[in-house]
C-alpha cells in the first residue's frame, strides 16, 4: 500500500478573469523509503502541489483530488498529519521561519510538542541537528535570529525544523537551492540516510539534476500543471522520451573543458493558464509538433516502464537515442 | 578600473568577529567576476556591503578611481547609486508586496529620475518578455508568482535602469535548466552590448563557467584563491576549491578526519586533505602564485598531486 496517493489534484486561482487553472489533474503514488523528484519548468505548478497537499494554499484556491494516507482518504488540512504525518520544507525559507523567534527556539518547537521531549532533551536534539545538517552546533548560534543568518543557513534551519517532526513523509521544495555543493552532500546524505533508518517517503522537488540524480528512485516532469513524463529516473535522465524532457536536460551546463557556447535554452514560453488553446501546451515551442497536438491535449499514457504525455514521441523509436 | 575594494572589513553589530575579515577585488567595466564559497561565507555580505547596506569597519571602496566607501565614509555618491544595481538572493522580499510587478520595475526608474512615460513602460514589458514571462505578468502582484517567476521579475527590474555594474546574488538558483539557460544567455549578451559589469555570486561552477571570465573563491569570510575560470575550474590549487569542483563533478568526496582548530591558523584545516603540522599555526597569505592568479594555501595544490580533476 502506497504511504501517500494522490489522484486526479486540480488546483485553480481565483482571478478577476474567472478561475485559472494551475494544477491539472497530478496523480502520484509514493511509498515507503521512496523518494519521487519533482522538476520541470518555473511556474508549472511544483510549489501549488505541494502546498495543496500541505492544505497551506490561499483561500482564493479551489482544490479538488482525492488523497490517501496510508490507504486512508484525507482532506489536506488535516492537523493530524502534520507533524508526524506530512512535514514540509518551504522554497522560501523566511515564509516558515519566525522572525522574532530565535532559530533554536524553533527547532525546539516540535520537539517540544509533537515529540513530547522535555526541554534539556530538546535543547540537545536541537544542538544534534544543526550538527547534521552542517551548522555551528553551539548554544551561541541558537540564540540568532534568521536575519542574521545566511540564506543557505536558513535554508538549513528550516531542513533541521522538518527533520525534527520526524515525519512519515517530507516534501521538500527546492531544499538545496542556496549551498554550496560540498554541503548540498552533507544533506543529501543526510536526508539519504533518514529514509533508510525511518522509510521516510520525499516528495524533492528540485531543478537540479545532479540532486535528481542523488536522491531520487522516480522522477516526474511538469510542465504546464500536467506530469507529462514519469518514470524512474535512471530512464528518463538517460534516454527522456517526452520532447519537452529532453529540451530540458539538453540546456543543462556542465563542467567540462569543452569551449563555452550559447546555451539551447528553449525558445518561446510556457502558456500561462488562460492562454491553454485546447492542445498539448507544449506544441508552441515543440520540435517534434504535427498537426493533431494543436487540437488535442495528449493523456498521460502507461508506455514500457514509465508514462508520457504525448503520442508522437510514442510512436516514434526515439527512445533509445535521444536528441 | 571601475570598482576596486581593498581589504574591506565588515564586521556586524554584537558578533564577536568580522564576517569579512579584509577582501579585495577589482572589476573592470564590462568584466564578469564571479563568486563562489561556502555558505555562509560572506557573499551576500560583501555584495550588500558594496550598496551601503552594511557595517563597514575597514578598507575602502573606489569607484572609477574615487574614494567611495570606507569605515570613516559612507556611501553618499549618486552617480554610482545610479550606475548600480542588485538582484537580492531573497526574491520574496526584495519587491513591494502591493505594488503591481510593472509598478515595482518602474520604482527605480522613478527613484533615479529616469522614468520616461509610456517609453519606460514599453521597455520594462520588453524585458518581462526577454526572461520568459508573459504579458499579462505586469499586472499581477508578487504573491501571485512562483519562486522562479519572482526571480526573473528582480532580474528585469535591476536591468531597467541600465546599470554599469550588476550585483547579481544567485540569480538563477531558483530556475529550472531551460529558463536558466535563456536568463544565462541573456546577460551575456547585456554585459557584452553595453559593457555591463557583473560580480555574479553562485554556488554552481558550471553556471560560473558559462558567464564568467574570472572567479573568486570564498571561505570564512576571507578570499582563498582567484584566477581565469577554467585554471580555477580545472586545476584549482586551494583544496576548498578543489573539493568543489569534486563534487560539481559527482566524484565522491574524501573523507577526512574532522578536528576542530584552535582558530590562528588556516580556516580550512579542519577538512583539508593536504594539511600539515604548519597549517595549525599559521594563517597562510593571500600569495600570487602565477599571473593574474591568487591562493591562500601553505602548501597549494601543484601538478604532481592533481586529482581526477
Ligand atoms: N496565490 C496565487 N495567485 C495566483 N496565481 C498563483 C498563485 N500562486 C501561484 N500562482 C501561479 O501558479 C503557477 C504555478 O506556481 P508554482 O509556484 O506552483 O510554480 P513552480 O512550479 O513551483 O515554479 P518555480 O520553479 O518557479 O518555483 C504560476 O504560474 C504562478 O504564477
Ligand atoms: N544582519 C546580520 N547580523 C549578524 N550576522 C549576520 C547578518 N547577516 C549575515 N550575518 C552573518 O554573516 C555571515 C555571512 O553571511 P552572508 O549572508 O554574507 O553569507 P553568504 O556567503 O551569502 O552565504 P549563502 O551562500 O548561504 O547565502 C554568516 O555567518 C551570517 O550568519
Ligand atoms: S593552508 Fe594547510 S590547511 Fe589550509 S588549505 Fe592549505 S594545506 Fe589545507
Ligand atoms: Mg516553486
Ligand atoms: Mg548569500
Amino acid at each position: 500500500m502506497p504511504l501517500l496517493q494522490v489522484e486526479n489534484l486540480q488546483v485553480s486561482f481565483r482571478t478577476h478573469n474567472g478561475f485559472l487553472p494551475v494544477v491539472r489533474g497530478v496523480s502520484l503514488q509514493l511509498h515507503e523509503g521512496e523518494t519521487l523528484a519533482v522538476v520541470g519548468e518555473s511556474g508549472s505548478g511544483k510549489s501549488v502541489t505541494s502546498l495543496a497537499l500541505m492544505g497551506l494554499l490561499p483561500s482564493k484556491a479551489r482544490v479538488d483530488g482525492s488523497f490517501y494516507f496510508q490507504g486512508e482518504p484525507f482532506e489536506p488540512p488535516q492537523g493530524k498529519l502534520r507533524g508526524h504525518g506530512l512535514s514540509m520544507i518551504f522554497q522560501n525559507p523566511m515564509s516558515s521561519l519566525n522572525p522574532v523567534m530565535t532559530v533554536g527556539k524553533q527547532v525546539a518547537e516540535p520537539l517540544l510538542f509533537h515529540q513530547k521531549m522535555t526541554v534539556r532533551e530538546a535543547d540537545k536534539k536541537v544542538l544534534e541537528l544543526f550538527h547534521e545538517v552542517g551548522l555551528p552546533s553551539t548554544p551561541a548560534f541558537s540564540q540568532r535570529y534568521p536575519h542574521q543568518l545566511s540564506g543557505g543557513m536558513r535554508q538549513r534551519v528550516v531542513i533541521a525544523i522538518a527533520l525534527a517532526c520526524a515525519p512519515s513523509v517530507l516534501i521538500a521544495d527546492e531544499p538545496t537551492t542556496a549551498l554550496d555543493v560540498t554541503i548540498q552532500a552533507q544533506i543529501l546524505d543526510l536526508l539519504k540516510q533518514l529514509q533508510s533508518h525511518r522509510k521516510m517517503g520525499m516528495i524533492m522537488v528540485t531543478h537540479d539534476m545532479s540532486v535528481v540524480e542523488t536522491v531520487a528512485h522516480r522522477v516526474a516532469v511538469m510542465y504546464a500543471g500536467q506530469f507529462v513524463e514519469v518514470g524512474s529516473c535512471g530512464q528518463v535522465l538517460q534516454s527522456p522520451a517526452h520532447p519537452y524532457t529532453r529540451a530540458l536536460l539538453a540546456s543543462r551546463p556542465t563542467l567540462t573543458r569543452e569551449p563555452v557556447g550559447v546555451l539551447k535554452a528553449i525558445s518561446g514560453r510556457p502558456p500561462s493558464p488562460s492562454e491553454l488553446d485546447g492542445g498539448c501546451p507544449f506544441h508552441p515551442r515543440c520540435s517534434l509538433v504535427e498537426e493533431s497536438c494543436r487540437k488535442e491535449e495528449p493523456v498521460l499514457q502507461e508506455w514500457e516502464d514509465r508514462a508520457v504525455r504525448c503520442p508522437i514521441a510514442k510512436r516514434g523509436t526515439t527512445v533509445a537515442s535521444p536528441g | 578600473m571601475l570598482l576596486q575594494v581593498d581589504d574591506l572589513r565588515v564586521r556586524y553589530d554584537g558578533a564577536d568577529e568580522e564576517t569579512l575579515k579584509g577582501v579585495s577585488l577589482q572589476i573592470k567595466a564590462g568584466e564578469r567576476l564571479a563568486l563562489v564559497g561556502e555558505s555562509g561565507s560572506g557573499k551576500s555580505t560583501l555584495a550588500r556591503a558594496l550598496l551601503g547596506l552594511c557595517p563597514v569597519v575597514g578598507g575602502e571602496v573606489r569607484f572609477q578611481g574615487e574614494l567611495l566607501l570606507s569605515a570613516k565614509q559612507p556611501l553618499r555618491n549618486q552617480g554610482y547609486r545610479r550606475a548600480v544595481q542588485m538582484i537580492f538572493q531573497d526574491p520574496y522580499n526584495s519587491l513591494h508586496p502591493r505594488l503591481s510587478v510593472e509598478k515595482n520595475l518602474l520604482e527605480p526608474l522613478k527613484i533615479h529620475q529616469l522614468y520616461q512615460g509610456e517609453k519606460s513602460v514599453e521597455k520594462a514589458r520588453a524585458l518581462l518578455a526577454r526572461v520568459g514571462l508573459d504579458p499579462e505578468a505586469g499586472s499581477r502582484y508578487p504573491h501571485e508568482f512562483s519562486g522562479g517567476q519572482l526571480q526573473r521579475i528582480g532580474i528585469a527590474r535591476a536591468l531597467l535602469t541600465e546599470p554599469q555594474i550588476l550585483l547579481a546574488d544567485e540569480p538563477v538558483s531558483a530556475l529550472d535548466v531551460s529558463v536558466q539557460a535563456q536568463v544565462l544567455n541573456l546577460l551575456a549578451e547585456l554585459s557584452s552590448e553595453r559593457r555591463l559589469a557583473l560580480l555574479f555570486i553562485s554556488h554552481d561552477l558550471a553556471v560560473v563557467r558559462q558567464l564568467c571570465g574570472r572567479v573568486a573563491v570564498m571561505y570564512r569570510g576571507r578570499l582563498v584563491e582567484s584566477g581565469a575560470v577554467d585554471d580555477v575550474c580545472f586545476e584549482p590549487a586551494h583544496p576548498y576549491t578543489e573539493t568543489l569542483v569534486e563534487a560539481t563533478l559527482g566524484h565522491p568526496l574524501k573523507k577526512v578526519a574532522r578536528k576542530e582548530s584552535a582558530g590562528q591558523g588556516c580556516p580550512f584545516v579542519p577538512r583539508c586533505r593536504k594539511r600539515e603540522e604548519r597549517c595549525w599555526q599559521e594563517l597562510p597569505p593571500l600569495l600570487e602564485n602565477t599571473a593574474g592568479r591568487v591562493c591562500a594555501c601553505h602548501f597549494p595544490i601543484g601538478t604532481s598531486d592533481r586529482q581526477n580533476v
